[in-house]
């Protein structure tokens, strides 16, 4: 075949795009040509590294001059057409058949700053980037073990995403592995987009909670290899998924570890009620009213019913409407720029709550149980799981406002049911409490102070559970 | 877990199982169920009780000692042959479905006395069922972890019926032996139903880990603990109130916790209601699984998960044979009658077949 031949084969094989760029040269004395897609490559490194090599090469091969660090030689035209879309630059000669293909990337990552959605106080300020590249090294730089292992994949057919599954080889159970790359594998799609990979691999899509910990934190995902889990990177994805999690995984924040344990301790617990008060307390709020007046103290049923008097709705219904009411502020609060943002703040939380008062529409009562609600669901370290605590909170107001508080016991039997039948890759979801370890409740209820913490978390079953040798061993050392 | 046998469950957990069957709705009437015969004694038979089944719980374990591996239903099979087996299977599958009718029968007399007198009677059916449903579907390993969470919650119950002691007179129940000993020991059989769900053994014990005599150390504590539970209430109540007023109370302990106050929560009643609810919707689901799994034992191909609906729905079609009060009364003494028969006499029969059986091999 001709070279220009070839050339138009190949142009054909990618559709005629108006980015591939086709350039002419001599090289040993024949006409050459270069092929790449100048979105994805680095013109200035074709320049430096291959086409001025090239040219003054005047026998041999050109892997030998060409100083790119990754070079290819394949014959096969569909696997050419593989490399130039991953931003490989194509040479073709024309008295040879080979094609010679060399990595010219465009290396485009953002610096790593610290994620919008996951602040902390204390603690490193780095965050992963959209590069996956990049968010490996991250990771690589910080765990400096040999156990630590990358394994690759590329999922659909037309997007070709580049997925990562890392874990450390001397902590991660082997089943588990094993599960986590069959779902992966078993994947045949068109496009995989950052954040399909969760609904394809876990475990009970009906149920509201998230089954994988989505993280942009580069020290939470560390945290979590080192104790013998999955982390899976997505090309184009800050987020990294962890596996497998439990639902205290997702009220654990990094800072927790930087600062002293009676107060991170502390905060644990303040986390976990507040868990319960994201849903449970409008549901409560409807069932003492509606149902019970009769069970809180007498001055403090005067008080409710008397602000209740004048209002026109049954307490669902005010319930309803209020937690609607800061939903809808809510999800308009997030697209709009951050100066906007405090207008819709000052708008929904200051005049529409004490408008809505003075209207006689809601309660005063209600505006406090929405209030203290809406900061009890924000509270949650990671947003997904904020996001369903924030759900469940309306059919267990409907099970209140339907038997009161027989119908949030059901409520609540249903919810616990359903916390213990979830697995996550085969792991208890629920697992300091169910199955009930309270060894356990050291890291995942509270926070004890880390040399206290002698064995891994149990719950992704690691090989290794020693994770403290010996610490503080000074106090018994006479020669200091 | 991930590698391991997901069917059996830990001591500790097979120790809540039974804690959760035994203690359900029925508590909130026993005390007044026993006072009437067994006046100032009835705290004497409901101990009486705990320790009758106690003797019948080691009987138990001489039983499915014998048969390692094989919960009563497959023992049946093997002692009685293959038609008897499954009929007798089929016998038992059918009687805990009438315990698990007749558990929901007492929840449903409950809940319209005391919280719901105008909701109907099939919607309260229906959330029961809802949950016990779901969690009946479950696998025992699931079952168990829920029942250890509900244990959790049985420290505060007892908390709740032992207040009752600040407004005690102690007076009261005395003299304890006012009826004689024969009426005590007549009336302890009235704590049966109260009782009942010890018989759970037979069908749980093979799949606890653990040496025998630890899984037989786990039963028979959690029957101590229950024995203990009741026998402070039985007691309490009957301190509480004085042996007229108990005869005209059928729940004494709501309506001894009507009278108690905190000031942040003005009627414990309602927090000891949904306690009863909780224990009642547990001791249905075990039921109702265990009812399952007696079909499954006829034949391999029923699903439990399949099937439990339909027992459920059976059960709660067999609560409308008694909407009032005085009706479920009056089954309730036609059930204690039968369940002596399944829990006592058919295990003890097997148990000295299967003497007979294994001499019979040797010659």
């Amino acid at each position: 075949m001709r070279l220009e031949e070839r050339i138009n084969e190949i142009k054909e094989n990618l559709s005629n795009s108006i980015d591939i760029e086709q350039r002419m040269l001599h090289c040993k004395g024949q006409v050459a040509a270069l092929l790449y897609l100048k979105t994805l490559c680095d013109e200035q490194k074709i320049v430096r590294e291959i086409i001025t090599p090239l040219q003054r090469l005047e026998r041999g091969s050109p892997v030998h001059v060409v100083r790119s660090v990754n070079i290819l030689v394949k014959q096969d035209v569909e696997q050419v057409i593989k490399q130039l879309l991953q931003g490989w630059v194509l040479l073709l000669l024309e008295n040879e058949k080979n094609n010679y293909l060399f990595a010219a990337l465009k290396e485009e990552a953002r610096e790593a700053v610290e994620p919008e959605n996951e602040r902390i106080v204390r603690g490193p300020h780095q965050g992963f980037t959209e590069n996956i590249l990049k968010n490996l090294s991250l990771i690589r730089r910080q765990i400096q073990s040999k156990h630590l292992h990358l394994s690759t994949f590329y999922l659909g057919k037309d997007t070709h995403t580049q997925v990562v599954v890392a874990y450390m080889k001397n902590l991660a159970n082997p089943i588990l592995i094993k599960k986590v790359k069959k779902r992966i594998t078993s994947i045949k799609v068109d496009q995989l987009l950052p954040g399909y990979l969760e609904e394809f691999i876990e475990e009970s899509p009906a149920s509201p909670f998230p089954q994988l910990l989505n993280t942009e934190r580069t020290d939470r995902v560390i945290a979590n290899l080192m104790e013998g889990r999955v982390a899976i990177f997505i090309d184009g994805d800050p987020s990294v998924l962890i596996a497998p999690v439990s639902l205290f995984t997702f009220y654990q924040s990094t800072d927790d570890y930087h600062s002293r344990w009676q107060v991170s301790s502390f905060l644990r617990i303040i986390r976990l009620i507040s868990f319960f008060l994201a849903f449970q307390l409008p549901a409560i709020y409807i069932a003492m009213v509606s149902f019970h007046p009769e069970m809180l103290p007498l001055n403090l049923t005067y008080n409710i019913q008397g602000s209740l008097r004048q209002i026109p709705f049954h307490p669902l219904i005010e319930a309803a409407i209020m937690e609607l009411t800061l939903e809808l502020i809510r999800e308009a609060g997030i697209r709009l720029p951050s100066r906007v943002g405090q207008t819709i703040g000052i708008v929904g939380g200051l005049v529409i709550g004490d408008a809505v008062v003075n209207a006689g529409y809601i309660s005063y009562t209600m505006i406090i149980i929405v209030a203290i609600t809406a900061i009890a669901s924000f509270i949650v370290p990671t947003q997904e799981m904020s996001n369903a605590v924030r759900l469940l909170r309306f059919p267990m107001m409907f099970a209140a406002a339907v038997l009161g508080l027989v119908g949030i016991t059901f409520g609540t039997m249903i919810l616990v049911i359903h916390l213990c039948r979830l697995e996550s890759f085969g792991l208890p979801y629920f697992e300091p409490f169910s199955p009930l370890r309270l060894k356990e409740w050291k890291d995942a209820v509270f926070r004890f102070p880390v040399w206290s913490l002698k064995e891994r978390s149990n719950q992704p079953e690691p090989l290794r559970k020693k994770q403290v040798e010996s610490s503080r061993r000074w106090g018994h050392d006479q020669s200091e | 877990m991930i590698n391991q046998n997901k069917t059996k469950i830990t001591r500790g957990q097979f120790f809540c199982m039974i804690l959760q069957t035994q203690i359900g709705t029925q508590l909130v009437s026993l005390p007044h169920n026993l006072q009437e015969t067994a006046k100032g004694g009835a705290w004497i038979s409901s101990l009486l009780m705990g320790v009758c089944i106690q003797i019948f719980i080691f009987l138990f374990g001489l039983l499915l000692n014998r048969f390692s591996g094989q919960d009563f239903y497959q023992i049946c099979i093997h002692i009685f042959g293959k038609w008897l087996g499954r009929v007798l299977c089929g016998i038992y599958s059918s009687f805990f479905l009438l315990a698990a009718a007749f558990t929901l029968m007492v929840y449903v007399k409950i809940a319209k006395a005391w919280v719901f007198p105008k909701t109907p009677h099939w919607f309260l059916l229906f959330v029961m069922l809802l949950t016990s449903v779901y969690l009946a579907r479950s696998s025992l390993q699931v079952m168990s972890r829920v029942m250890v969470i509900a244990s959790l919650f049985l420290p505060s119950l007892f908390l709740l019926v032992a207040m009752g002691l600040s407004i005690a007179n102690f007076t009261y129940p005395m003299p304890f032996l006012e009826v004689g000993w024969l009426k005590i020991i007549q009336t302890a059989f009235l704590a049966l139903p109260a009782f009942g769900g010890f018989e759970v053994i037979l069908f749980i014990y093979p799949y606890v880990h653990g040496t025998n005599k630890q899984k037989l150390m786990a039963a028979s504590l959690a029957n101590a603990l229950t024995t203990l539970i009741y026998t402070v209430l039985v007691y309490t109540s009957l301190a509480v109130f004085a042996p007229e007023e108990i005869a005209i109370v059928p729940e004494p302990l709501i309506y001894m916790l009507k009278a108690i106050r905190f000031s942040l929560v003005e009627r414990l009643d309602l927090i000891f209601l949904n306690l009863g609810v909780l224990s009642s919707t547990t001791t249905l689901a075990i039921y109702l699984y265990i009812s399952g799994k007696g079909l499954k034992s006829i034949n391999n191909h029923i699903a439990i998960k399949k099937v439990v609906p339909i027992i459920a729905l059976i059960a709660a079609l067999l609560t409308y044979v008694a909407t009032d009060p005085f009706s479920v009364k009056y089954y309730e003494m036609k059930f204690i009658g039968i369940i002596p028969v399944f829990t006592f006499i058919i295990p003890v029969i097997c148990l000295l077949l299967s003497f007979f059986r294994k001499k019979e091999r040797l010659s």
